[in-house]
């Protein structure tokens, strides 16, 4: 069953000094129960498309397209239906744990609120400061439930911490675990291990994988990082520039990559195996002013006449979808 | 004999916690715990561990930006901790540093030519027109054409400011630098290149170069030499292929085990090296654990382990291991 179809996605911002064309004709498909991941390095838009589905783009936004959440589009909708969908069916977990929480409130104090929030119980403002001062004991065990759903160790010591006291990866689990309150179908996750350890960083992903399936949960998962987007997605789709460059199943895509800008990435990494390092030449491209025809042209060492001239069409190779005019006609 | 431009012997930095208005000392942050090393000359030595386990500190108080509790550095021949203040100056000259994030590390109301020119300015070297010469070569050096000297900071990318904090390390001519985890800040496709460009600079300037890392994959194409930290102290030392072929201690096969791998020999490599330890996160350095401070989360650990601490084992040479399971 498709979740979430996203339709020819452009999104543009209106500055003082002209348009940005950050994010142009993004198209993909998620699946229930499908985990994709959104590549690219720093710029490359993968944010801004997640912040797109979201619906938190800041006002000076121009978004064209269609995103399709079980057959309605969200962005036609108004803001109150949307608040059913986010936050709801749609959730999210930031990047850095510290500064998403409010470090005034203890964990407790911030569950009370996000389980209010997904209507669970409903509070009226009396009833809510009546809440704060003593909180029943079937919403602790409900908070208790879903802290051990996250495997967090003391989880009666950690409702009474406040963010300051717990560890980067003790925060980020807290932040997953009330991403899942609400029973979503939608994961959204802009790199949530950046901050963490490796060692830290592979427990997060493995906790993710397992909610993945016991859940039922879609998750999309945004990162720079080519070995976490292999651990946890399916589906990779790779980012330059704001446009799609290709798409396909992770491990196929990191093996052998198609596109000329994936196997720089691939080939910029350094490996344990070794094999030495090759960066790509140039730098991040002028959104006010980007490149015609393929944006990667003025970096890629391939690059043909046609790749100035016109925007390569998605070309199927190998099951997969390579927008690049080497796999052309 | 190796020839040795750096050795550090029995290092410590603790921190004091204070408490009270009279700033009473109630305990220790033990950052850097008995640490000794050699690093060769013309080599990369590389310092790999998790954040907090004390490996900044280490290369802060190598280039003396804190004072050492106790041991000894010793820099060509002398021991930079017993020298004076102006004569440990004339030493670090030839030392010098590359700092994490180059946002923070350079200046923002500065141009890149007054940020070159700055160690020289503080050194007191050459006029100022000669100054201005320097400038011109340096920024040469590190690839970048000389209208980038009146720029300021927030003109450049960060693949570029960090080839600015390269050029201003370089000013003096040193011999040895730090790079504190130089492109944790960086996308991986400039990490390459500046990757690329220090080693270019090494071979060409005969540099020595400590790296700081948490990143593993940079130190097995970038070091020759490593050594794992973990809270505080060294659990193992190695030469590189020996760290990627035969990895000892169950904390470095911890920290290879959590690398995502990219490609199918990677994740192969790390199958066959690597070794999942029990959730949990490091120890705090006020107050580590007794004997061996990986216990707690090692697979392995025995009574000896939770009593004594682990003398160094020599595996084989320039391999050594600090953990009771070789002994």
């Amino acid at each position: 069953m498709t979740l979430l179809e996203v339709k020819n996605l452009t999104v543009y911002f209106k500055t003082f000094i002209g348009i940005s064309k950050v994010v142009e004709d993004v198209n993909f498909t998620l699946e229930k129960g499908e985990s994709l991941a959104l590549v690219g390095e720093s710029g490359s838009g993968k944010t801004t498309v997640l912040k797109t589905i979201l619906g938190v783009l800041p006002p000076n936004a121009i978004v064209k397209g269609e995103l399709l959440f079980k057959n309605t589009n969200l962005l036609s909708m108004g803001n109150d239906e949307l608040s059913k969908i986010r936050g709801m069916e749609i959730t999210y977990i930031p990047q850095e744990p510290l500064s998403a929480l409010n470090p005034f409130y203890t964990i407790e104090e911030h569950f009370l609120d996000r389980l209010i929030l997904s209507g669970k119980p409903k509070a009226g403002i009396l009833s809510y400061i009546k809440l704060r001062r003593k909180v029943p004991s079937e919403l602790k065990k409900t908070m208790l439930e879903y802290l051990e759903k996250v495997k967090i160790p003391d989880p009666e010591r950690v409702l009474k911490s406040y963010p300051m006291q717990l560890s980067g990866g003790m925060l980020q689990r807290i932040l997953i675990a009330l991403a899942i309150v609400s029973n979503p179908s939608i994961l959204l996750a802009d790199e949530p291990t950046t901050a963490l350890d490796v060692v830290t960083q592979k427990e997060i992903l493995e906790l993710l994988k397992e909610l993945q399936k016991d859940l039922g949960l879609s998750i999309i998962y945004v990162t720079h990082d080519l070995g976490v987007a292999r651990a946890i997605a399916d589906k990779v789709i790779v980012m330059y520039a704001g446009h799609m460059v290709e798409e396909g199943i992770t491990s196929e895509v990191l093996a052998k990559p198609l596109h000329p800008y994936t196997k720089g990435l691939v080939d910029s990494i350094p490996k344990l195996v070794g094999g030495g390092l090759h960066g790509i030449e140039g730098g991040l491209i002028d959104y006010y002013n980007p490149p015609s025809g393929c944006r990667f042209h003025p970096r890629c060492p391939k690059a043909m006449s046609i790749c100035r001239e016109t925007r390569p069409k998605p070309f199927i190779v190998n099951g997969r979808k390579v927008y690049c005019w080497l796999y052309g006609e | 004999m190796a020839n040795y431009i750096l050795e550090v012997k029995n290092l410590k930095k603790y921190f004091p916690i204070t408490a009270g208005i009279f700033n009473r000392i109630v305990g220790w942050v033990k950052a850097v715990d008995d640490v000794s090393f050699s690093v060769e000359r013309n080599t990369t030595y590389a310092i790999v561990g998790e954040s907090g386990c004390g490996k900044s500190t280490l290369a802060r108080t190598i280039i003396g930006i804190y004072a050492p509790t106790s041991g000894s550095i010793i820099f060509e021949g002398t021991d930079i901790t017993k020298l004076s203040r102006k004569e440990k100056l004339r030493v670090l000259r030839k030392m010098s540093i590359v700092f994490q994030d180059p946002t923070s590390s350079l200046n923002p109301r500065h141009k890149v030519i007054d940020i070159i020119t700055a160690p020289l300015k503080v050194h007191k070297i050459g006029s100022s027109r000669e100054r201005k010469e320097k400038a011109k070569e340096l920024i040469k050096v590190v690839e970048l054409d000389e209208t980038f000297l009146n720029k300021y900071p927030h003109e450049l990318s960060g693949g570029q400011r960090q080839r600015v904090a390269i050029a201003r390390a370089l000013a003096l001519e040193p011999e040895l630098i730090i790079l504190d985890e130089p492109t944790s800040a960086l996308d991986v496709s400039v990490q390459a290149k500046i990757l690329n460009l220090l080693k270019h600079l090494q071979k060409k300037l005969k540099l020595t170069y400590i790296l700081i890392t948490h990143n593993l994959g940079v130190v097995r194409n970038f070091a020759d030499h490593v050594s794992v930290m973990y809270a505080g102290k060294i659990v193992e030392t190695a030469p590189i292929d020996k760290i990627f072929s035969e990895p000892k201690h169950p904390y470095t096969r911890a920290l290879i085990d959590a690398i995502p791998p990219v490609t199918p020999e990677e994740e192969e490599l790390i199958k066959k090296l690597g070794l999942k330890i029990k959730p949990g996160d490091p120890p705090s350095l006020s107050n580590p654990p007794s004997g061996c401070r990986f216990h707690p989360r090692c697979p392995f650990a025995t009574e000896k382990c939770r009593k004594e601490e682990p003398k160094p084992v020599v595996i084989s040479e320039n391999h050594v291991v600090y953990c009771h399971l070789f002994s």
